[in-house]
């Protein structure tokens, strides 16, 4: 080619640009005159051989670069400390700036010289350029080193400053440690920064803040300090992730943390109780989130789970009367309780998972071992009574049930948070249940929706098993309706008609509690009802056949006209007995103790209760007030005198006989009834295990007992070992007969 | 056994002074066991009114004890035992019980009679005897006969119709009888006096066997987390609330 130079010519040409592009880059180099350069290079790049380039012309530049650097950190002699650093910035912005321009001009050569390297095996990095490197070298080695330990002084004392308040020159901060890691070597960028700069650092940061702190608690007290160490470590944070290697962090946070809290931890814990009594969120967060960080939270949770207890304890302890006597105040209580603590592990403790354990066990012994429904000389706590009783309450016509929907709802949502927590879930069970035969069959329940939701509640809680009863007894009552319509039908088609009108229940066997109590001679209708009752016995019968039906007196309710005062008809609502016993003196107005039981067929016994009601009530009058003295010759007669202010009476009211109020069926659920319904439920989970399993050593059956009858109740080991015994004298398993007493089994006998 | 039944027996070892005769006499004929046929039926002659000549010596015993055509009873059987030598709460005539698989405690039927003296191969009440006291002494070291025995007394000291139970003080004398110096007799039959219930069932009668072979007497061995039934359980409690050991 023509215009073909030297190695010599070439850098002639470049050498003043260069110059100037070190020493004054503020002049600026021309768009122009940076194509004239760059196209030189090229074409001498494309054209001439590599050697005079690598042996001459890469020489050239750096020694330039070398005698720049030196010409430019000359000037720095006349900088007082304060201001060096800021001449040594600009400088370093400047040269960073002059050394890329640099590197992009000297790309052509610097394509030929790599592609060099890989014959003569350098160790430079193949993608570097190598003046570029070179640059940094001389700025290393010129600027850098002489004043490296200046630097690093100025540089804390501006994070100082910071940290007392003086935000200025943090852009120089970040700037100048920019330049420590660039200079770092290839393998370990850091290197630099880390030996010359964060060393120091972090020394001066836990001196720092070791005295400030120790200062800062003893003025202040915990509150306060917590609330500092917060903004410390967002400050402290925010100045290394904007200013500063981020690699920094972890170890400052190390620090700080170390410094700052795990110092105090102690401290801290110990004022936990009292934010906790205080009640103050804010500092119960600082507290949460700053002791999370050192993983100190077992002392706080221990606290807080001991807080709750007591605090649930002082609160039924100061309304303990009526939280014994009133299911809806314990359970309102308990319920504030437990919302207030969840409310906070929400809000104050992240949701943390070991703090909601630790609630769930304190609160667990508080719903159970509270003083007002533990009985310490039992050992047991009626609390599954207590939240059926609170359950029946809402679910009845009354003054606690509730008529918005929502808000019902949500209350019987609350129960079964409640629920949860109960260890023996077959107590409640039998109690609901027990509780709900009554509203259904006296017809009080408030409303059919609002008894399936309660159910749909428990079924999705502890599943569709233990409610089975439940659900049968509501569609029982569903079916009642069609069956009293479909009698009524058949009624006018056979042209009957009924004396009086009656409404029928038809329940199955088995899911209502419902029993009538053992007279030794039984109940015969009076015949006022007699032809109904037959009517619709031979209706059943017929429309479904080979069933049973048994008439459960006890809870058969009637409405009877009193007209037995002049001039006033008082309607009184009844039970079937009290209706027979009223019915014979439509006749006469004196009768005797043993005229009833002839009439009515009852025993001496079972007749009591009926009576005393009707004379409680003043309905009737006896000639003798005790009824421990009552023979067959008592007289009962009617009270003529009788006044009431309502004109609806009800004369099933409970009555005391002997020690205990009764009245016409308990409301709870007996021991005993509890007793035999878990000596049942081992039963039928044992032989269901051993059914499929065959043979089974002690140890694995009782585990499995346990685990089978958990949703109802926990068992202990003495009932299932009598359940099994039991099995075995009943001859449903038997003892394999091992010579070895261990290994010893239970087998299954088909 | 039962306590009227301990009681009765008392009662009627004052008659074993007047029966010696007899059983001299018996033990006399011993040496002739090969005419067993004959022998005893010279002896029993002069005491059954009837001519004899068709039954055999076991028949002709069962005839002096019976109280009916079918049995011997409580009174029959104090007799024999008498006549045996032998109390009739001992060991040995549970044996006997055993070996005619005796259904009911104080009865023998005329078939269990028979067939245990067929099993026992004897025809004479001092062959009996002799033939009951080696099977005492050989029981006593053969596991396998004494659990079937034991298992057995359950079922013979039980006075209800199902066999299910022992009521306890008769447990209580059995068990004494069967287990003389088990480490835990004394103690177990004391505690069964204490006990609200009146009866014993099967599986805890075998499970005390099983108790005290395997259980040590300072209960050292005990763990109430096996299977042992409640009864045990309470017991080996009892016991140490009693400072028994």
């Amino acid at each position: 080619m023509s215009d073909q130079i030297t190695v010599d010519e070439l850098w002639k040409e470049c050498e003043t640009t260069f110059e100037d592009l070190f020493l004054d880059l503020k002049k600026g180099l021309s768009r122009k005159r940076y194509m004239e350069i760059y196209t030189k290079i090229y074409n001498y790049c494309s054209s001439a051989n590599e050697k005079a380039l690598i042996d001459f012309y890469i020489p050239k530049v750096k020694v330039l670069v070398a005698q720049k650097a030196i010409q430019i950190m000359s000037r720095s002699e006349s900088y007082p400390n304060d201001a060096l650093l800021l001449f040594f910035r600009n400088q370093w912005n400047e040269w960073k700036m002059s050394s890329s321009v640099l590197k992009n001009l000297l790309s052509p050569v610097n394509k030929i010289h790599s592609s060099d390297k890989k014959t003569t095996n350098s160790s430079t990095n193949q993608n570097e350029s190598v003046v570029y490197s070179d640059t940094l070298n001389s700025w290393r080695e010129t600027a850098f080193n002489p004043l490296k330990n200046k630097l690093s002084v100025s540089l804390l004392q501006i994070i100082k400053n910071d940290r007392t308040g003086d935000s200025t020159n943090l852009q120089v901060l970040s700037d100048s440690l920019e330049c420590y890691v660039q200079l770092g070597p290839e393998k370990n960028k850091l290197e630099i920064y880390q030996s010359c700069f964060e060393q120091q650092f972090l020394a001066e940061t836990e001196t720092f803040y070791k005295s400030e702190s120790a200062n800062f608690i003893e003025k202040n007290g915990v509150c306060e300090y917590m609330r500092h160490v917060y903004y410390r470590i967002e400050q402290e944070t925010n100045r290394v992730n904007q200013y500063m290697p981020i690699s920094t962090l972890d170890k400052l946070t190390k620090i700080l943390n170390n410094v700052l809290i795990s110092n105090y931890k102690e401290q801290f814990a110990g004022k936990f109780l009292d934010i906790l009594i205080e009640d103050k969120s804010s500092d119960l967060v600082m507290m949460y989130s700053l002791l999370a960080r050192v993983n100190h939270l077992t002392p706080l949770k221990n606290i807080f789970s001991e807080f709750i207890k007591s605090e649930g304890l002082k609160e039924i302890e100061s309304n303990l009367k009526e939280a014994q006597e009133k299911p809806q105040v314990l359970i309102s209580i308990l319920l504030k309780i437990y919302s207030r603590f969840n409310i906070m592990i929400r809000e104050c403790f992240n949701n943390d998972t070991d703090f909601t354990t630790a609630m769930d066990k304190s609160f667990s012994s508080l719903v159970n071992e509270n003083p007002a429904s533990y009985d310490p000389k039992k050992k047991e706590s009626n609390i599954p009574v207590v939240l059926s009783k609170f359950c029946d309450q809402i679910l009845r016509k009354g003054p606690h049930h509730i008529s918005d929907e929502a808000e019902l709802e949500k209350k019987l949502t609350e129960a079964v948070c409640l629920f949860k927590y109960l260890p023996d879930k077959d107590i409640f069970m039998l109690n609901y249940q027990k509780m709900l035969s009554k509203r259904l069959v006296e017809d009080i329940s408030a409303s059919e929706d609002a008894e399936t939701l309660m159910i749909n509640k428990l079924k999705n809680y502890q599943g569709f098993d233990y409610c089975t009863k439940l659900t049968r007894m509501i569609t029982d009552m569903r079916l009642c309706k069609d069956i009293n319509t479909n009698f009524q039908n058949h009624l006018n088609e056979k042209n009957l008609t009924l004396p009086y009108t009656f409404n029928f229940y038809v329940l199955t066997n088995g899911s209502w509690s419902l029993s009538n109590k053992t007279s030794a001679t039984p109940f015969k209708p009076p015949s006022e009802m007699l032809s109904s009752i037959t009517y619709f016995e031979s209706f059943y019968k017929k429309s479904y056949q080979g069933r049973v039906l048994t008439f459960l007196y006890d809870f058969s309710r009637a409405d009877v006209d009193s007209r037995q005062v002049k001039g006033k008809i008082y309607k009184l609502t009844t039970t079937a007995y009290q209706m027979a016993i009223l019915l014979m003196f439509n006749g006469t107005d004196k009768i005797t103790r043993f005229l009833i039981n002839d009439t009515i067929g009852l025993d001496e016994t079972s007749i009591r209760l009926p009576l005393l009601a009707l004379i409680k009530t003043g309905v009737i009058e006896s000639s003798e007030a005790n009824f421990k003295n009552w023979n067959n010759d008592t007289e009962f007669t009617v009270n003529s005198k009788f006044s009431s202010k309502k004109m609806k009476v009800n004369c099933n009211i409970s009555v005391q006989i002997g020690e205990s109020k009764q009245s016409e069926g308990q409301q709870t659920v007996s021991e005993q009834e509890i007793e035999k319904e878990r000596f049942f439920k081992l039963q039928a989970a044992i032989v269901r295990i051993m059914k499929s399993k065959k043979t089974m050593s002690h140890n694995d059956l009782t585990v499995e007992t346990t685990t089978q009858v958990s949703k109802w109740f926990t068992p202990k080991i003495t009932a299932i070992k009598k359940a099994i015994e039991y099995l075995i004298d009943q001859e449903y398993i038997r003892r394999t007969s091992d010579d070895n007493p261990s290994a010893r089994k239970y087998e299954y006998m088909a | 056994m039962t306590r009227k039944y301990t009681k009765k027996s008392s009662g009627s070892t004052a008659s074993t002074t007047n029966s010696t005769a007899e059983i001299v006499d018996l033990t006399t004929s011993t040496s002739s066991v090969g005419k067993k046929r004959k022998s005893p039926d010279e002896k029993l002659q002069p005491i059954t009114k009837k001519a004899l000549n068709s039954l055999t010596p076991v028949q002709i015993m069962f005839e002096k004890y019976k109280d009916d055509d079918e049995s011997i009873g409580p009174e029959g059987i104090t007799r024999f035992c008498s006549d045996l030598g032998l109390p009739p709460d001992s060991f040995e005539i549970l044996i006997l019980a055993w070996t005619m698989n005796a259904v009911k405690m104080g009865y023998f039927s005329k078939s269990e009679f028979n067939s245990g003296f067929e099993k026992l191969h004897c025809s004479d009440l001092a062959t009996l005897k002799k033939q009951l006291t080696s099977s005492a002494q050989k029981l006593k070291h053969d596991t396998t006969k004494f659990t079937d025995l034991y298992k057995y007394a359950f079922g013979f000291a039980s006075e209800v119709e199902s066999k299910k139970s022992v009521d306890l003080a008769t447990a209580a004398e059995m068990l004494k009888l069967l287990l003389p110096d088990g480490p835990h007799t004394t103690n177990f039959a004391d505690f069964l006096c204490t006990q609200p219930n009146k009866s014993i069932n099967k599986d805890q009668w075998l499970c005390f066997l099983e108790f005290s072979r395997t259980v040590k007497a300072d209960l050292s061995n005990y763990d109430d987390s096996e299977a042992w039934p409640l009864l045990l359980d309470q017991f080996s409690e009892w016991v140490q609330q009693e400072k028994r050991i």
